[in-house]
Formats: structure tokens, C-alpha cells, sequence
């Protein structure tokens, strides 16, 4: 009934300085892009740290509250990237009293949107934290805890420096998710890839569970916008080898669109994207049953190498 | 003139809507042409493409399903047809619209329509108001809004007692069965009890009708040739009338229909005979009604079934090797936290599977209900009274025995004991 696909992820990897008509014309182009997210969407804004990136984060999420606001029937997963060096209860108290408190109280409307309609709140704010590798998982809990306590759904990224944090069970059960980089960057640009691969490999883990998708469809309808120089990609993979489809200057977020499903995603190796994501886990801290479930759609891959030839 | 019918569920994923068929398959039989919009959480689906939609199929009705918990999303989906076309009507009909109060319309701005009766004729009436450029005239099962906003109640309408009279949605092709598994089947509407918390029976007039054996099994042979394995009979007592559903059994056995199947029913509905004969035919599954395991609480609920009954369902179910499911709910009038903690007790005991339709929930009180009108009388309390006109108690209320920090341990305790994290199928 309706053939173009809407868009379930857009990933806009924040730069350290921005320029400030820049970013203003990047706000307008998002805001148009909102008429193109599916019903229930994720936003990820991707930054180095939240003291240099929190007004950015914050003008996006007063657009985001704009969209829903006269858009009823639309649900956003707001999830803010970034790493953050607290190591003390003292830095984990000014972290949620100058950075999250405000953020959370931004969405307050919605949550009690939420109450009066007896429903879930249709802005969700998870914040995906990058521990330091000097942080005690003591201090790191009582972050989460204070999240939880907010309705907050944190999320972490753990990369090799911070892997030790993965054997801490009280620390997992409290993470809505635990996202991982197996190299010891912080790029915000390698988080986001990390981040993507990892919700395409849990994709592709489900359509092996269910059988009843093929393996080679592409990845969810996607698109990243790296805000450093306004470029637009339609999927990690182009944005992983810098081939991006368009930039943000000088056309309108509908011509933006236009341009995205002229593009042929199919010309993509989107198989070989989603093998590469289960290979990218394999060394990773995961738990042994997950390690088994990636072995096996390994195997499955193989298989239709041998198949396919590819 | 085109109608365009929208079935909302974004916490789900996507089913056949098979009232909205019904209704499509009445209104095509009448000239109408319609298309069915199903939206759930696996739904692709933008602002910009619903607008594409609405632009390509130019519907002069757009007809909305109202539960509870979609109010929200439907009022999305009205304000956005309406700011694109202010002439395109506006209808909203199912569990929450049939006993909404009429004075919602003044926060529902975007809706010109409540369908209150049956939705087949009530739509058929309106969709014709509409096609006769007179949208508020010769109207009857809707409570209406006109372009001044004064708000009319017009008289109820029967629905037909003979089902066989609605023209078949499967039949019609109004859903592709082609490429689905799974058919969701109704062959009776309504319910003859009186659980005081369920909106049905109400909303039937405690009546129940039925097709014809016949008309179901054509309807079966049309869907599993077309590649159908499983049925899931929306029925909620779909061995009412025993005699029937053997029938339609041994008419699935000798006309060698490989079929599994999903069913529901009463615990007192059901016998030996019945149960090996479901087994045969392809029952996998069927879901009982539990609600609680206090025979105390279970009376006052107007339930008129005991514990007892139940285990022996279970266990006649569970001796053919038909998995079973129990239905629950925790925050029942005159229920107390150990009456809560028993029935969940009693579910282990009874080696049914925590998971899918087994995960418990809070009662809702629902618009209709003899609980939505009398709560007082049973010392339900609501937690606010500032919720808008369109919403109804819901889940908002502690009672004199259950308070709100129990109401919240005893879902923990549920969700601990549960296999899939507490997801219910059925609402």
C-alpha cells in the first residue's frame, strides 16, 4: 500500500566546534526529516562529551518535542551518545544536575502525556554513556539508578579500556542495553558504526530465530548526517567507506528525501554488512549464549557463501 | 466514494483486523470502495507516506478502531486527514468508542463521528450520508458532531441476528491469505455472561450470534487453500454452542483440513468428548478465562465459575496434550495481595507456561463495564480524576485491599515468574 520505505534510524554524529549557521541549517533539514521517520523511530545524536555537545543536544530534542508535540501519532527513541570521565559520586551528582535533570525535565510534558493516556511516553530518552576505564562500577550503578529513578533508559558502550565492566552483573542488570567497540576508540564516528553494527547484528539474530526473513534484505531504513561537514549517508556501510549521497546545503529536507529513494540501496552488499557485523562480535565480552547464537548465524553465513558463491 | 479504514496497535505486532474486514466486505457489497490501513509496530510508515496515501486514495470517510491505549494515536491520525483535507470525514468506532460519553467529542476536535451499534449498518449509514452530500442526516448507532459543533446522540441499531447475512471477508479477499500463516477467525460475536469488569457482553446486549457451520467451513477451505496452517478464533466463547464446534471439528477431520488452531472459551464450556475432539481436529492451544484463583473473588466478579472447574479444564486440556493458557488479572474488586499471589501460584501448580496470553495484567476498567459504572460500590478508588473524556479508568485506581504499591509487586512478581518478560498477546 505505501512503497517507500520509512526511515527507523537516523544517526547524526556531532562535531567538537560547529559552526553556527551550520548547525542551524542542519536543526531545519532534521526537523524536515522527521516527516520521513516511521511512526516509531530512533534518533541517536552521537557526540564526544555532553559539556561541549549539551546546547546542540538540547536545541535537537526541542525540535524532536516540536515534531511529537503536533504529530500525535508519532514515538521517538532519543538516545545521546557520549563519554563522560565522572569517576566520583561528586561528578556523577554534576552530571545529572547540570547535564541529565535538564534534559529529562525538557521531556516532562510528554511524560505526563504519557500518564493522562495511560501509555508509555512517546519520548523516550536513553542515554548511552562511554565509561571511563577509571570509573568504579559503584559510582557507575549509582548513575544508573539515578536514570532509572528519572525513567531514563541508560545504555552502555563499553570498548576495551572499560570490557572489565562487562563481568559486573549488578552494573548489566541495570543497562537497558550494553552496546560494545572492540578497539579503544572514542570517535564519535566509530561509536555510531559500533552502535549501528550492533543493533544489525541483534536484526539479523532475530531473522535466523524466525526464519522468516531473508538474510540478505537490507539493514533498517537509515540515514546518518555527520554534522562536521553537513554530509548525508544512507547507511553505515556508505558511511564507513565516506560514500555519501548528498550533503545538507542549499535543498530542502524533501529533495534530501527525493534523493534517498532515487538512490538503489540494492547495489549494496548487504549480506556481506551483516556478516561483517557478526564478525565484528565475535570478540567481544558477550554472554556464552550469545556467543553461540552469533556462531551459529556465522555458520549460517557460510552456508550461503558456499550457496551463493559470494 | 472511497473509505478508508485504520486499525492502530503500535505496541504490537501487526494482525488481521478482522471487524474492520467485516465491515470493508459490508460496504464493498454496498458500492463502496475501501482499503485497510493496519498499523502496528513492525509497520513502515511515515507522516509523508500516510499523506502520499491519503492523497492517492482520496477517501471521503476515514473510519479509526478505538482502544484505550491507541487514543492518542488515533487523535494523531484524525488532526493530520483533517489538516490535509478538512472535508474528509472522521469516524471512530470499536471498544472504546461504543460507550464513550458524547461530551469527548469536545477533545477529540478532528473526529465528526462516535459509532456506537453495530459497525457494518452504523458505517453503511454514514459513508451514504456522506455519498448524498448530507453527512449528518438519516444517521442512526452514532453520536455525532456537526460543522457548528453541536454535538446529537442518535438511536441505537440492531446488528443482523443471522451472521450469514454479512458478507464474508475472506471470501471477498478484503485481506491477502496468500501471504500469511496465520488466519484470524470470528465465527460468533458477543457473550451471554455477566463478568462485571468485560465490556462484550455489554456491548452485545449479553446476546450471542452465529454463522452457519457451513459459512464457517467454506471460509476455512478458502483460507488454508490459499496456504493458511494456523487459525486463531477471535471467538471468546467459541464452545458456546458445543454441538456446533464438534461439527465443525469432524467437518475439518473428514474433509482432511490440515490445520492447527488457536481457541478460547469458558472452563464450564468444556468436556472430555469436546476436548479429544478439538485435539483431533488441530487445537494446539486454548486459553481459558481464570481471572482469579479466590473462589471469593471469582463470585463477586460474576464469573459463575470455581477453581475447581478450572484445574479440571486444565487438566482435560493438558491429558490430550493441548497446551493451555489462563487468563489473569491482579487488582480485582475485593481482592487482596495473598488472593493475587495465590493465582499466580495456582498457575505454576497447574504447569501452565508463564508466557504470551499466561502473563498476567491489571484489571482495566473500560467504558461499559458494570465496573466502570458502579466502582464505587466496590470501593475502587481512582487515582485522578483529571483524565480527558475520551479515556476511561483504566488501569488508574487502587482499591480498598489493593493499594498501589501492591498493584506494582505483584506485576514484579509476575514478570519474575515469567518466561518472555511479561508480554501478553491478546489484550
Amino acid at each position: 500500500m505505501i512503497n517507500k520505505p520509512a526511515i527507523q534510524k537516523i544517526y547524526v554524529v556531532l562535531s567538537k566546534q560547529q559552526d553556527k549557521a551550520d548547525f542551524e541549517l542542519l536543526c531545519r533539514i532534521l526537523s524536515g526529516l522527521f516527516s520521513y521517520v516511521n511512526l516509531t523511530s530512533n534518533l541517536y545524536l552521537v557526540a564526544e562529551n555532553l559539556p561541549e555537545s549539551m546546547p546542540r543536544i538540547e536545541r535537537i530534542q526541542k525540535d524532536v518535542g516540536k515534531f511529537l508535540k503536533s504529530n500525535l501519532f508519532a514515538r521517538l527513541y532519543l538516545h545521546f551518545v557520549h563519554s563522560v570521565s565522572l569517576t566520583t559520586a561528586k561528578e556523577i551528582d554534576y552530571y545529572l544536575y547540570y547535564y541529565y535533570q535538564p534534559l529529562k525535565r525538557a521531556a516532562g510534558e510528554f511524560d505526563k502525556e504519557g500518564f493522562i493516556h495511560q501509555e508509555v511516553p512517546r519520548l523516550i530518552l536513553l542515554p548511552v554513556i562511554a565509561p571511563d576505564h577509571r570509573v568504579e562500577s559503584a559510582s557507575l550503578i549509582g548513575l544508573l539508578n539515578a536514570f532509572k529513578s528519572m525513567f531514563m533508559l541508560p545504555c552502555l558502550y563499553l570498548d576495551k579500556t572499560t570490557f572489565f565492566l562487562s563481568k559486573d552483573k549488578e552494573l548489566l542488570t541495570r543497562a537497558e542495553k550494553i552496546y560494545f567497540g572492540n578497539d579503544h576508540s572514542r570517535e564519535p564516528a566509530e561509536i555510531a558504526c559500533n552502535l549501528f553494527n550492533q543493533d544489525l547484528l541483534d536484526q539479523s539474530l532475530s531473522n535466523l530465530a524466525s526464519k522468516a526473513v531473508f538474510m540478505s534484505v537490507p539493514c533498517p531504513a537509515s540515514l546518518i548526517v555527520s554534522a562536521n561537514d553537513g554530509k548525508v549517508y544512507c547507511c553505515m556501510d556508505a558511511f564507513r567507506k565516506n560514500q555519501s549521497l548528498t550533503d545538507i546545503y542549499g535543498k530542502s529536507a524533501d529533495e534530501l528525501m527525493e534523493i534517498y529513494y532515487e538512490h538503489n540501496h540494492s547495489k549494496r552488499d548487504c549480506l556481506r554488512c551483516r556478516r561483517r557485523s557478526a564478525e565484528f562480535f565475535a570478540g567481544v565480552p558477550v554472554s556464552e549464549t550469545k556467543k553461540q547464537y552469533i556462531g551459529a548465524l556465522l555458520a549460517h553465513f557460510e552456508t550461503f557463501r558456499g550457496i551463493s558463491g559470494r | 466514494m472511497n473509505i478508508l479504514l485504520i486499525e492502530i496497535n503500535p505496541f504490537a505486532p501487526k494482525m488481521t483486523p478482522i471487524s474492520l474486514g467485516y465491515i470493508a466486505a459490508f460496504l464493498e457489497s454496498k458500492g463502496f470502495k475501501t482499503k485497510i490501513l493496519i498499523v502496528g509496530q513492525d509497520t513502515s510508515l511515515s507522516r509523508s507516506g500516510f499523506r502520499e496515501l491519503i492523497t492517492g486514495f482520496q477517501p471521503a470517510l476515514v473510519g479509526l478502531t478505538a482502544y484505550q491505549r491507541t487514543m492518542l494515536y488515533v487523535k494523531g491520525f484524525a488532526n493530520l486527514v483533517k489538516s490535509m483535507d478538512n472535508n474528509i470525514k472522521v469516524a471512530i468506532g470499536g471498544p472504546q468508542a461504543t460507550f464513550m460519553p458524547s461530551s469527548a467529542f469536545k477533545e477529540l476536535e478532528d473526529i465528526d463521528y462516535i459509532c456506537r451499534s453495530s459497525g457494518e449498518e452504523t458505517l453503511l449509514r454514514v459513508a451514504r450520508a456522506i455519498k448524498n452530500r448530507t453527512p449528518f442526516s438519516d444517521l442512526a448507532g452514532v453520536s455525532y458532531k456537526d460543522d457548528q459543533g453541536a454535538v446529537f446522540d442518535t438511536p441505537q441499531i440492531e446488528g443482523l441476528t443471522d451472521l450469514d447475512h454479512y458478507p464474508s471477508p475472506y471470501l471477498n479477499d478484503i485481506f491477502d491469505y496468500s501471504c500469511m500463516n496465520e488466519a484470524v477467525m470470528l465465527t460468533s460475536r458477543g457473550c451471554p455472561y455477566h463478568c462485571i469488569y468485560c465490556y462484550t457482553p455489554h456491548a452485545f446486549k449479553h446476546k450471542i450470534t452465529f454463522h452457519s457451520v457451513d459459512r464457517v467451513m467454506e471460509e476455512i477451505r478458502w483460507v488454508t487453500q490459499k496456504g493458511v496452517k494456523r487459525l486463531w478464533f477471535a471467538d471468546p466463547n467459541i464452545s458456546c454452542k458445543p454441538e456446533r464446534l464438534i461439527e465443525i471439528f469432524d467437518r475439518i477431520l473428514t474433509q482432511g483440513i490440515e490445520v492447527k488452531m488457536w481457541v478460547q472459551t469458558r472452563v464450564d464450556l468444556v468436556t472430555p468428548e469436546l476436548m479429544k475432539k478439538m485435539k483431533r481436529a488441530g487445537v494446539g492451544v486454548i486459553a481459558f478465562g481464570l481471572e482469579s484463583a479466590s473462589d471469593r473473588v471469582l463470585t463477586r466478579l460474576g464469573k459463575q465459575i470455581n477453581t475447581e472447574q478450572v484445574a479440571r479444564a486444565i487438566r482435560l486440556a493438558q491429558d490430550q496434550d493441548i497446551e493451555v493458557e489462563l487468563f489473569t488479572l491482579f487488582g480485582l474488586p475485593y481482592e487482596t495481595f495473598e488472593d493475587a499471589v495465590k493465582t499466580l501460584e495456582f498457575v505454576k501448580k497447574n504447569n501452565v507456561k508463564i508466557t504470551g496470553n499466561s502473563n498476567s495484567q491489571q484489571m482495566q476498567i473500560y467504558f461499559g463495564t458494570h465496573l466502570a459504572k458502579h466502582y464505587t460500590d466496590y470501593n475502587i478508588r481512582p487515582l485522578s480524576n483529571n483524565h480527558p473524556a475520551y479515556m476511561s479508568i483504566g488501569s488508574q485506581y487502587e482499591t480498598q485491599w489493593f493499594g498501589i504499591d501492591e498493584l506494582q509487586k505483584i506485576q514484579s512478581m509476575w514478570r519474575a515468574n515469567s518466561l518472555d518478560g511479561g508480554k501478553r498477546i491478546v489484550s
